[in-house]
């Protein structure tokens, strides 16, 4: 129970600023916490909170995966990458053609999920397409 | 053939048919119920119902083992006095107390192709997943290492192991 104990901040944290369906154990030695963000400022203070517990994730032993739950279909998602334009694709994954680009900043709507990485989106210019999910916020 | 030796072989065909009837009379429909449901004792949720030697159950149990270890229970008790079970019990898996499995993959076939997506946008780092854990190596600036992480924990690895990235 080391890693529960060793993470009980950032636990605490995801209960007690609303993440819904949130699911944590130890498997193997590494802490799995899943669940669904409120918004998206809540997903990034977990990963803060996470950060200053494990400085650069070094000791490998959280998987987290949290959803934001104001990301869903229909939706307006704001783009979120380093630096370059964000790739829309044809379909869902890096081997698909290219259709379209979303500039850093950019807001576009979300049409679907496809999957937890590949989600169906459309710009103002009406190129609709494929994205990476984690380059999306909800706005 | 005389009337002295037709006469044992009616006796013995006799006893023959009468042999077949009472084996098949055995228990009736209502001691064969009662029967099982003396063996199924405790699965208050468990409907018995026999007809002509066939054994219907219904109701509901907590889960599949639940289930069939109770037509083995059943055929058990009615032995040779039961025909067949006919067995229409419902899988109700209990509410509330029970939370489905934190999800975890381990095949590294599928988060492969989900690392190779996941980090297209780090060109100077490269990963490969083990047994379940991502490994990654390479070079990443320390701004770019948290977007790296939470890309390749999204892909639900049994763990991710950035101690081969040299931060920057």
């Amino acid at each position: 129970m080391a890693v529960l104990e060793k993470y009980k901040v950032l636990l605490d944290t995801a209960q007690s600023s609303g993440v819904q369906n949130l699911q944590f154990a130890e498997q193997d030695g590494v802490l799995q916490i899943r669940g669904t963000a409120p918004s998206a400022d809540v997903k990034n203070k977990l990963w803060e909170v996470y950060g200053q517990i494990d400085p650069n994730f070094l000791t490998g032993d959280v998987v987290m995966n949290v959803d934001v739950s104001t990301e869903v279909a229909g939706s307006d998602v704001k783009v979120v990458t380093e630096s370059s334009n964000l790739n829309i694709r044809k379909g869902p994954g890096t081997d698909q053609p290219i259709v379209g680009k979303a500039a850093k900043g950019e807001v576009i709507k979300l049409i679907s999920k496809a999957n937890d990485q590949w989600w169906l989106v459309r710009t103002k210019d009406n190129e609709e397409g494929y994205c990476y999910a984690q380059y999306l916020e909800s706005v | 053939m005389n009337a002295k030796k037709i006469i044992p072989l009616l006796l013995l065909s006799g006893a023959i048919s009468f042999g077949a009837i009472s084996c098949k009379s055995g228990l009736s429909d209502d001691d064969l119920e009662s029967k099982i449901e003396n063996a199924l004792t405790g699965h208050s949720t468990v409907d018995v119902e026999v007809e002509k030697g066939v054994v219907t159950l219904s109701g509901t149990v907590t889960s599949q083992e639940e289930l069939t270890n109770l037509e083995n229970v059943v055929k058990t008790a009615g032995a040779k006095d039961l025909k067949s079970v006919v067995n229409n019990l419902i899988v109700n898996p209990p509410v509330g107390n029970t939370t489905a499995p934190i999800i975890v993959n381990s095949v590294d076939e599928a988060l492969n192709v989900g690392i190779k997506d996941a980090i297209k946008d780090f060109p100077t780092v490269t990963a490969v997943a083990t047994d379940g854990v991502i490994k990654a190596s390479g070079t990443l600036e320390q701004a770019h290492v948290q977007h790296l992480k939470m890309v390749l924990d999204k892909l639900n690895p049994k763990r991710v192991d950035l101690s081969g990235l040299t931060i920057k």
